[in-house]
């Protein structure tokens, strides 16, 4: 991974993220790119998080868009990485039942941040209502983080900390 | 300093997560605004999603029309058994025309000046969903180069969408009637005595309350705004879906399914 491709990577999701989106919108339910392909750079390669840091200007470009206030995502996305890298060092990055549930758990994590952040700005939005979502948004993350995954797996090269490292 | 120098990632990320927390806080004290950044941010990625939507919404049309065949044949037989029905209102509404011109002029006499729909409309496609509720704020590709202002209306055929909240050179801001900030001003059109205060909830519906609590509301009552605040007379906002008497606040509250189908909404027309 380069910054160039991680730059790139971004850039593309963040068009498709405020466009194409919608072609695949579930009941209001689209997966979140960005997210999706911070954990997946933090998870997938070593230092990933120095690459995936990239998603933070994504994110509060999209905030600066699209959302209500501006830089709640980009805070999101801090705590995420941060918690994927954590996550790696007890986890195998080999295995892809791992990185499902590093996504999963990401998805989950990110979305009920953003539920406290909003909940303290006065966004009456119910708890119940949130989680109510969260399977589809677990889903469909994960299905766009494992299409990723497979493309990404090959540029991925073997962690310090990997089994069989050499 | 030394400390910093030796953790340098944590006191990197600190700073960035500090600065982030000030933008959350000067977004929220601006009243949820994206400032001027934003608008110039914004100008520049319409001027890109613009094309995308349009072929999104032509795939999408397409995508749907091979997947729901049969369901599209079903609402084809309704749309024709509504047709009749429209039709024959259409002959009864003609009959009432003449007596509404004619009430029209007695409201002249009495100097009364209803809405008279003669404002510019402006017509726009959806460009970009907010993140968090998507049908909460979204944006429209029209903006201030077309004369949308600020608090200029936003409908569909189908009723009230929202107000503009926000324009830039060729996209606004729009928030819909789901958003809990955005309260509305409502009379029954069954029995336009009965008035009342509604806004969103923030799960996709509408809530609020009647101003008079002996007043009868049933489920199924369509409620149309009442022309006090920004939004003209006569708009549909949505049907009663519930109708509860808050014991603690002493409050007549309804629950209201907007008529407007946020989920497949893709043009809107903006009225100054």
């Amino acid at each position: 991974m380069s910054y160039k491709k991680a730059v790139l990577l971004f850039a593309f999701a963040f068009i498709l993220q405020l466009s194409m989106i919608d072609l695949i919108n579930i009941n209001g339910v689209v997966p979140d790119l960005t997210l999706c392909i911070v954990i997946m750079i933090t998870f997938l390669f070593q230092d990933g998080f120095r690459y995936a840091a990239i998603g933070i200007i994504s994110a509060l470009l999209l905030d600066l868009c699209t959302g209500q206030y501006v830089g709640i995502s980009s805070i999101g996305m801090i705590i995420i990485m941060a918690g994927t890298v954590l996550l790696c060092r007890s986890m195998n990055r080999e295995n892809k039942l791992s990185f499902v549930i590093v996504t999963a758990a990401g998805t989950f994590i990110y979305n009920l941040f953003y539920w406290i952040f909003m909940a303290m700005l006065n966004d009456p939005t119910s708890i119940l209502y949130v989680l109510m979502y969260q399977p589809f948004y677990m889903a469909y993350n994960i299905a766009f983080s494992f299409i990723l995954y497979l493309f990404m797996i090959k540029k991925a090269v073997r962690h310090r900390n990997d089994r069989y490292f050499v | 300093m030394k400390w910093i120098r030796q953790h340098k990632i944590f006191s990197v990320t600190a700073g960035i997560v500090i600065a982030l927390c000030l933008f959350v806080l000067g977004s929220y004290l601006a009243g949820g605004g994206s400032g001027v950044l934003g608008r110039g941010v914004q100008s520049v990625v319409s001027a890109i999603e613009k094309p995308l939507s349009a072929f999104t919404g032509g795939a999408g049309d397409t995508f749907r029309g091979i997947f729901r065949f049969s369901s599209v044949l079903e609402e084809n037989e309704k749309l024709k058994e509504e047709n009749a029905m429209l039709r024959q209102e259409n002959i009864d509404l003609s009959m009432k025309r003449d007596e509404l011109d004619r009430l029209g002029e007695l409201s002249k006499a009495f100097d009364f000046e209803p809405y008279s729909g003669q404002g510019k409309a402006v017509a726009a496609r959806i460009i970009s969903l907010n993140n968090s509720n998507t049908y909460d704020v979204f944006t429209i590709d029209a903006g201030s180069s077309k004369g949308i202002e600020k608090n200029d209306i936003v409908v569909d055929g189908e009723g009230l969408i929202g107000k503009v909240k926000e324009t830039g050179g060729n996209w606004a801001k729009v928030v819909s009637v789901l958003n809990e900030n955005n309260s509305i001003s409502f009379k029954v059109q069954r029995k336009t005595s009965i008035t009342g205060i509604v806004a969103g909830d923030g799960k996709g519906k509408i809530t609020g309350y009647l101003m008079d609590n002996k007043a009868t509301i049933v489920k199924g009552d369509v409620l149309v705004t009442s022309g006090i605040g920004i939004y003209p007379e006569g708009i549909r906002i949505g049907k009663v879906t519930s109708v509860d008497y808050n014991d603690d606040m002493q409050l007549k509250e309804i629950t209201v399914k907007s008529t407007v189908k946020f989920t497949s909404l893709q043009k809107v027309a903006v009225f100054k």
